[in-house]
């Protein structure tokens, strides 16, 4: 291994960031948008090297985030800290578990914190090359915070604005998925985007001063037009204007009460926790040390500002670089190193699954253009899993707490209202799941990823949200070019294998593939979850992989065990038992996810 | 592999079918029953509480006891069954596709099939049961299973969404075995259970229960840390804010419902009913499609194993009458429509083969006091019977004279004042 030096060589990187007017100036302009858009704010502002410090006090949680978009709207501010108390809601009391001293690791060349899609897409591309990357999770699985909770889009790239670094990386990613998706055997499948245009698509303010015919004209004719150019603008290939015949023909349930459509070819579709489950399998094959249950608590820094390592729950873990792709928390985790450039704010997603049974309802995302809306607000498509579920979402609504991933009644009505303008002949009944993720926005509305300024060797990879996913593969590219920029060498590991085979699923085989396999292995032949026809060795499968599952949702994850319409009712208390056994543990020690045991105790006659 | 009876499901219902084919005349080695469980039995075998059997035997019995009378029936007539085996798939023709250990994959050709599946449990999604998706929220038949065949008690602390039979009797269960029940929570103004479990099971045990109440809200992001309950509007049975209350649990029990197991009955083209979520039948219990006969659970919810196990007599002697080629007039259709205060009955339509009596099940809205269960053809009443009170959890039955029917039109069934 080749020895690696730290010299920083930032020119490359840094000449993206723009011109900016000096600090004080910036900070007396921000100062006034935000009294100007949010009057009862007491807030001061700092700007430093393109970061505005915002300190103070609002009222509510709104004004809060009024505060910290009308600085992360300005110009040339790269990055918002927001440091203001909200009347009425204390700042959470960070838990602070035990921080052995014990180093568990003494020489890591990089070390990944989160077990998210980013953080083992780094750890993916890492191991290609000759190199101790370690990425430690603490949770009992990968992809359990919002890698897990989002509708699986790989966006074409048309939404976010141009020379935003979520553009560039959106269009770059979303293009590089067939290969990985290939290599990883994860389904992925390119449906398409359909954009209609309908009645609701200009504002009620805007539509009401056209005359009638004149807004015909402009929805049908002039705004799918502006669509392609914009496409066009933003570089996204394909797209064309698609007649109402054709759409009823590829989309035979969409409503016909739309004026017009554009499709958009690139948009793609994949499984986003077995994406994650895929690239951490080939990972750890390809010697990366994934550590899962291993909170961090904190970046180890030296006093001249230079990463040493990561303080966990488990002990210290020495290394050179710490990529920070904490999601939530990146913010809080980067504060630990005295590394203070953004703040996240979460913003809650929800999303609705249908009965399986309903495959081939839809083929395509499906959007309705909504114009006027709430920039951070919009977004959501009636689309399909890449099991065939018609899936609808998500919402966006800011909630102040990271951990807020319940579903209120009004998302499950709103939803189920918005896209049955859509799709009006959809059985509600048929709805088998909700759930929700929360986004880590940051108040600039882009990635921020980069090398600190302020800590020499932490970098952050953070404010990943729509369309992330989309730009996952691309960001893994960059934040390795931002390695080597760092000065981490990279020397290309000979025994790397980039192919990864994900074990057989029975539910999908022929008759005479399913008989093949009972023959092969009888455990293939009892059925454990009735409602996705999952078997006995499908879930032995899981629980012996690379990455072994070692919870109940890690198992659902891997097999869609209990996915189903029954939700887990009929398999639940035969895989826990399958669980308790492989994993050799009591009964009452299995888990659905950390800290989550699914019973108590045996009965008072159970358990001998 | 072929056979003139299939039953799918070895529970009551499949056991009451197979065995009255056979007493019907259909060689035993001619008849199979699938199970997918590990034992002939079916959900009685987790039903170790008594009040079972009344009906038929005078006695009440445990579900193991009522069960084991049927399987040893079976044993005894010779009956073919194949345990651990789940279908996969029902052809219209008739083409049953399973899987188990010991036989692969089987194919199974049979020249009749009773559907027996039962039913499954409805979910908090499909009652859109807002919050957090912690460990700890079962429906009652899982917990059933947890504590009275895994020996597992699933929480210490538990509160019960809905007031349906398995729900009281696992609020029963759970205090037997020493977890605390908060208590039991129904959105109705009244219990959807029968009546006698409200005494045995909650009023015994002084486990309040609250009506018109509801779960607004689920907290705890791994294990459940407890609920918001909300008062609800009677009418609109719409939370009424200002009424939240936290209750501490681990547990949330969900009795709110059950839906006939009906994946393999639409995999097979059979038209399903709107309201009771299995087969729409005929009153010989022959679905849509050619041969393929329906009973107990799989095609309406009863309220007792007995009926269950009626129905599925009656669907064996009809599917070997069908196998024997006894089967006539086919043809006429009389169709069989829910009038005044009947949510749905079963049969759902008679295609006359005889003129023995026909009983047509059925549940109503509302309860009623004082009231007349009428049968209308053209406007004249061929049959009626009288109650003292209706209720929707207590299954109603009216008995048509097969002489009175005509072939082919409409019948209303009707609950009216007297």
């Amino acid at each position: 291994m080749t020895p690696i030096s730290r010299t920083p060589n930032r020119d490359k990187i840094d000449s993206e960031v723009r011109q900016v007017p000096p600090d004080s100036r910036m900070g007396r302009r921000i100062a006034k948008k935000i009294r100007e858009r949010v009057p009862s704010a007491e807030v001061d502002v700092q700007v430093e090297d393109g970061i505005a410090y915002l300190s103070g006090r609002t009222g509510t949680w709104n004004e809060y985030l009024g505060a910290g978009y009308a600085a992360g709207g300005m110009k040339g501010i790269r990055g918002v800290v927001a440091d203001i108390t909200v009347d009425g809601m204390p700042k959470k009391e960070l838990r602070r578990p035990d921080r052995p001293k014990e180093v568990i690791k003494e020489d890591e060349d990089v070390i990944i914190v989160g077990g998210g899609v980013i953080g083992c897409f780094i750890a993916r591309e890492l191991s290609r090359y000759d190199l101790k990357v370690t990425l430690v999770e603490k949770e009992l699985d990968v992809a359990t915070g919002a890698s897990k909770a989002n509708n699986g889009c790989v966006h074409v790239g048309i939404d976010p604005g141009k020379g935003t670094l979520k553009h560039r990386l959106c269009l770059r990613g979303n293009a590089m998925f067939d290969k990985v998706a290939q290599e990883l055997d994860v389904p992925f499948r390119r449906v398409g985007t359909l954009l209609v245009i309908t009645d609701r698509t200009l504002p009620e303010n805007v539509a009401s001063k056209i005359p009638d015919s004149l807004r015909k004209l402009v929805l049908k004719y002039v705004l799918p037009h502006m669509v392609l150019l914009y496409g066009k603008r933003k570089n996204v290939p394909g797209l064309r204007k698609i007649p109402k015949e054709e759409v009823r023909q590829i989309e035979p349930n969409l409503t016909d009460d739309y004026h017009s459509a554009v499709l958009m070819p690139t948009m793609g579709i994949i499984s986003p926790y077995e994406l994650v489950i895929a690239l951490a399998e080939n990972a750890v094959e390809n010697g990366v040390d994934l550590m899962l249950d291993t909170e961090v608590t904190g970046i180890l820094v030296n006093e001249k500002n230079e990463v040493e390592g990561i303080q966990t729950a488990k002990g210290i873990m020495r290394g050179k670089y710490v990529i920070n792709a904490a999601g939530v928390y990146a913010d809080e985790l980067a504060e630990t190193a005295g590394a203070r450039e953004f703040t996240i704010h979460p913003r809650k997603g929800a999303l609705i699954i249908f009965d399986k049974k309903l495959a081939g309802y839809t083929s395509h995302v499906v959007s309705e253009l909504l114009l006027g809306q709430d920039k951070h607000t919009k977004g959501g498509t009636a689309m399909l899993t890449t099991d065939g579920n018609p899936e609808w979402g998500p919402s966006a609504i800011e909630v102040p707490d990271r951990d807020d991933t319940s579903v209120t009644s009004d998302e499950i009505h709103d939803i189920l209202k918005k896209y049955a303008h859509l799709f009006p002949h959809i059985e509600a009944g048929s709805m088998i799941r909700y759930f929700a993720g929360v986004r880590a926005a940051t108040f600039t509305e882009d990635f921020f990823i980069g090398a600190s300024r302020k800590a020499s060797g932490l970098i952050n990879v953070a404010g990943i949200q729509s369309p992330g996913l989309a730009s996952s593969p691309a960001i893994a590219e960059y934040v390795l070019d931002i390695l080597r920029a760092e000065g981490l060498g990279m020397e290309e590991k000979p025994g790397f294998n980039p192919i990864r085979e994900s074990p057989p699923k029975f539910s999908e085989l022929s008759v005479a593939e399913m008989e093949k396999l009972i023959r092969e292995d009888t455990r293939y032949g009892n059925i454990m979850c009735r409602c996705e026809k999952v078997t006995e060795r499908e879930i032995l499968d899981a629980i012996r992989a690379p990455l072994p599952a070692l919870t109940v949702d890690a198992v659902k994850r891997r097999t869609r065990s209990g996915m189903g319409r029954c939700q887990g009712g009929f398999c639940l208390p035969r895989l826990i038992k399958v669980l308790a056994r492989e994993l050799d543990v009591p009964l009452e020690e299995v888990q659905k996810k950390k800290g989550g045991k699914v019973i108590s105790s045996r009965t008072k006659e159970g358990g001998q | 592999m072929n056979a003139k009876v299939a039953v799918i499901g070895g529970g009551p219902a499949g056991l009451g079918a197979a065995v009255a084919a056979y007493e019907a005349g259909i060689n035993p080695e001619d008849i199979h029953i699938i199970e997918r469980d590990m034992e002939l039995g079916g959900i009685l075998q987790q039903c170790i509480h008594n009040g079972f059997g009344q009906l038929i035997f005078g006695e009440m019995m445990t579900g193991p006891e009522y069960a084991s009378h049927y399987i040893d029936e079976v044993l005894k007539a010779g009956i073919r069954f194949h345990l651990n085996t789940m279908v996969l798939d029902i052809s219209p023709d008739r083409v049953i596709t399973a899987v188990n250990q010991e036989e692969c994959l089987m194919r199974i050709n049979a020249d009749s099939i009773i559907l027996a599946m039962g039913c499954r449990e409805r979910t908090r999604y499909q009652i859109h049961l807002p919050g957090e998706r912690p460990a700890g929220i079962y429906p009652a038949g899982t917990v059933q299973r947890l504590i009275n065949i895994e020996g597992a008690l699933p929480g210490r602390r538990a509160v019960i969404l809905g007031s349906g039979d398995i729900g009281m009797i696992m609020a029963r269960r759970l205090v037997l075995e020493g977890a605390e029940v908060e208590g039991v929570y129904e959105i109705m103004g009244s219990p959807s259970g029968l009546p006698r479990n409200v005494q045995q099971c909650l009023r015994d045990f002084e486990i309040p229960l609250h009506l018109s109440h509801t779960v607004t809200g689920i907290h705890g992001n791994r294990r459940l840390e407890g609920v918001t309950i909300s008062r609800v509007n009677p009418e609109s049975l719409k939370p009424m804010p200002g009424t939240e209350r936290y209750v501490e649990c681990d547990t949330l029990v969900l009795s709110v419902g059950l839906i006939p197991e009906n994946e393999l009955s639409e995999g097979a083209g059979i038209k399903l009913d709107g309201w009771t979520g299995g087969p729409i039948v005929d009153e010989e219990r022959e679905t849509s499609v050619d041969g393929i006969f329906g009973c107990g659970n799989a095609v309406h919810v009863y309220d007792l194993v007995d009926d269950v196990t009626k129905s599925s007599e009656l669907a064996g002697r009809s599917a070997a009458r069908y196998v024997k080629g006894e089967t006539i007039c086919r043809e006429h259709v009389l169709s069989i429509t829910a009038g005044e205060n009947v949510r749905y009955t079963v049969p759902q339509h008679i295609r006359k083969q005889s003129d023995e009596p026909v009983e047509v099940f059925f549940r109503v809205y509302l309860e009623a006091a004082n009231v007349k269960l009428q049968a209308l053809v053209a406007a004249e009443v061929i049959s009626e019977e009288s109650r003292r009170v209706v209720k929707p959890p207590i299954m109603e039955k009216i008995i048509l004279q097969g002489d009175l029917l005509p072939v082919d039109g409409e019948i209303i069934i009707q609950v009216v004042e007297k």
